[in-house]
């Protein structure tokens, strides 16, 4: 069982290892990680390999269309080792809304595959190297645009 | 040549006799009294149409038997619930399939209108463009009483026609 | 000899619409490709239309058979943006009707476990045997299925007068039935022989997958939310996580009937030691949350449910991320069907317990 303590410990060692990314720490068991897409590859590995995280719960695109950007957030988790099952580690990615490419993390987390696939058709954010970015929940012959942006609107609203 | 005419139109002769009276009174008997549902767990309601099949409201009284074996020996078909876009197609090749006479009831507020759902991207509102509907039953999810109900008026239904 | 492919299409007498496109040789299976979104509904885009309250009914429709698994993590989220309070006696009133819904949806996934492997007795027992839990649901909250009782600080209504004797009488009914069960079809030769050693996921592969639920606890990790992080009374009850070791789908059924005899465990407890008070903390019914994010999570009867809420201080969710049991369990069918006999695709199918309205939303 974690303490506020020793998510803070945790904390300290992400930003030791990676001076350039955001930490914080706004609620307990939560650690929330911002950084550049181009380091995700080294700081998932970090996460995988030192901190024992070893799976993805989710990932969700947000998009702002007032900032022009689009924000990529994975959760992750651990199974394997119950101290630190309490936590859940989020790491965001802001892209430009024009081009939301970022390196896929399938190679570190198996458990991602069908989350980015979901996030690439909803969102339009597209993963470098996913072997199958295909359809996935929407119509087979859906042409509009992906779903959840916000320039899409729902039917009367 | 007398016999020839008479016998090519047999088929006609038959239908002729058998839309009216007492052999089309027997016909409908036996439809009604069996009519076997395709197994197609739409959406939620699916559960309720579990729940009449169970010893509490047990449906199998009525004639309605949960026939797993094949869609192409049922008549009758519960659309139970959402229908999407990705799936309308799919739902009219199964209607397509089932031979005729066959029914169909709409159960739930989500194969009337849409529901719940009503200004989703990729949800039919309500299956009337894609299938010819029968008996309507609303509810969200209609309870399993109901449901009896609209496989009862669609027996008065079969009996009248 | 060449390779088939089969389409056990959308429509097929079992669960939902859900297509698996099966490729085989012979009679073993080589690939198992899964195609969801057959009742794709667009739930969390729906879900921006409308205000915080008003989402309640729209977040119990995906999993009808356990409403309050999924709507629990959504709440909770809630309260903690908006910094809302709840009462004890709510937090054990919630305890006690989301164990009666993973109670509920274990029965029915028995049921169904019966018709897929052709033992129509089972389906009729466990369905019969549900009812009595349902008449308990209507007693309390006045619907049989989807209740629309868990709102943001608390719960809808309190406890009507008698619910704790009914309650007690009718967990006695179902501990009784419990053996009844394993002596037909538990315990029935034919059941051993069709899910023992039959699509087996060990421990690593488990993790790796990042599986949920029963499927995990079958291969051995004992990963629950309502241990690793308790919410409500769940600290205050003593309970046992189900794990077996075996990670086929025997161990995987198992522990699905032990959850049922740890639920039993659990309503006892809370009917014997519920506390009195308000039901429901003081809150406006259009909640204005603050800025911000957060990421709940609940344990519903097929794993753990995840919400992750954006909120941007006005009275509809900025977004809302659904992250279900069931999507995560897909990448099992792929791992777990290759090398299997054609024969056994409905067992192992099954014994993941996947609910494509889940999956889909």
């Amino acid at each position: 069982m974690l303490t506020i303590a020793e998510d803070q410990e945790i904390a300290k060692r992400i930003t030791q290892q990676f001076p350039d990314i955001k930490v914080e720490c706004p609620l307990p068991n939560r650690i929330d990680l911002e950084c550049p897409p181009s380091i995700t590859p080294t700081l998932a590995a970090y996460l995988r390999d030192v901190e024992e995280l070893d799976h993805v719960t989710s990932v969700t695109g947000i998009d702002y269309p007032d900032t022009n950007s689009i924000r990529v957030t994975y959760h992750l988790s651990a199974y394997a080792k119950p101290a630190i099952r309490r936590l859940v580690v989020s790491m965001s990615v802001n892209l430009p809304r024009e081009q939301p490419t970022m390196p896929s993390l399938l190679s570190v987390w198996p458990s991602a595959e069908f989350h980015e696939r979901e996030t690439n058709e909803m969102v339009g954010v597209i993963f470098e190297d996913h072997p199958n970015l295909n359809r996935l929940l929407l119509p087979e012959d859906w042409n509009d645009p992906p779903p959840l942006r916000k320039d899409f609107k729902l039917r009367g609203r | 040549m007398i016999g020839r005419a008479y016998v090519g139109r047999l088929s006609e002769a038959i239908r002729k006799v058998a839309a009216s009276g007492p052999l089309r009174y027997v016909i409908n008997w036996g439809a009604l009294y069996s009519l076997w549902p395709v197994h197609l767990m739409t959406a939620c309601c699916g559960a309720e149409v579990g729940a009449v099949t169970d010893p509490r409201f047990d449906v199998e009284r009525f004639g309605v038997l949960q026939a797993f074996g094949s869609l192409r020996q049922c008549d009758l078909l519960i659309v139970e619930g959402t229908v999407t876009r990705k799936m309308a197609p799919r739902l009219k090749r199964v209607y397509d399939q089932m031979p005729e006479p066959k029914y169909v009831i709409a159960m739930g507020s989500c194969a009337i209108t849409g529901g719940l759902f009503f200004d989703s991207y990729n949800v039919l509102p309500g299956i009337d463009s894609v299938l010819p509907v029968d008996v309507y039953v609303p509810g969200c999810p209609p309870r399993p009483e109901a449901v009896i109900q609209a496989i009862m008026m669609l027996q008065e239904k079969i009996r009248r026609s | 000899m060449s390779e088939l492919v089969l389409n056990v299409g959308p429509q097929h007498p079992g669960s939902g619409h859900f297509r698996l496109i099966i490729h085989v040789d012979g009679d073993t299976i080589t690939k198992a490709i899964p195609d969801p979104g057959y009742v794709h509904r667009g739930i969390e885009k729906q879900a921006e239309y409308r205000e915080y309250l008003q989402n309640i009914p729209l977040l119990e429709r995906p999993v009808i058979s356990d409403s309050n698994g999924s709507v629990y993590a959504y709440v909770l989220a809630v309260e903690r943006l908006a910094g809302l309070k709840v009462p004890e006696r709510a937090q054990y009133i919630r305890v006690l009707m989301a164990e009666l819904n993973r109670m509920m949806s274990h029965l029915y996934w028995l049921a169904i476990y019966g018709i897929f492997l052709g033992h129509s007795t089972m389906f009729m027992w466990p369905f019969g045997d549900r009812e009595v839990l349902i008449d308990l649901a209507q007693r309390a909250m006045g619907q049989r299925l989807t209740y629309s009782f868990f709102v943001p600080g608390g719960v809808r209504s309190d406890l009507p007068d008698g619910f704790k004797d009914e309650a007690l009488r009718a967990m006695e009914f179902l501990g009784g039935r419990l053996p009844e069960y394993d002596s037909i079809f538990v315990s029935n030769p034919l059941f051993l022989d069709r899910t023992r050693k039959v699509g087996i996921l060990s421990r690593e592969d488990a993790i790796r997958l990042g599986v949920v639920g029963p499927t995990l606890r079958g291969s051995g990790v004992d990963a629950d939310a309502r241990k690793d992080e308790p919410y409500d009374a769940y600290d205050r009850i003593e309970f046992d996580v189900a794990t077996f070791q075996d990670g086929d789908c025997y161990s995987r059924a198992r522990v699905r009937i032990e959850e049922i005899k740890q639920s039993m465990r659990i309503v006892k407890q809370v009917l014997e030691s519920i506390p009195s008070g308000p039901f429901r903390a003081k809150s406006p019914s259009v909640l204005n949350p603050q800025r911000g994010n957060v990421y709940a999570r609940a344990e519903a009867a097929r794993g753990t449910y995840a919400y992750f809420l954006t909120s941007l201080g006005r009275r509809m969710p900025y977004r809302l991320k659904i992250s279900s049991p069931s999507f995560r369990n897909l990448p099992a069918f792929e791992f777990l069907m290759k090398g299997s006999h054609l024969a056994d695709m409905p067992t192992i199918y099954w014994s993941l317990d996947y609910w494509p309205l889940e999956a889909d939303r």
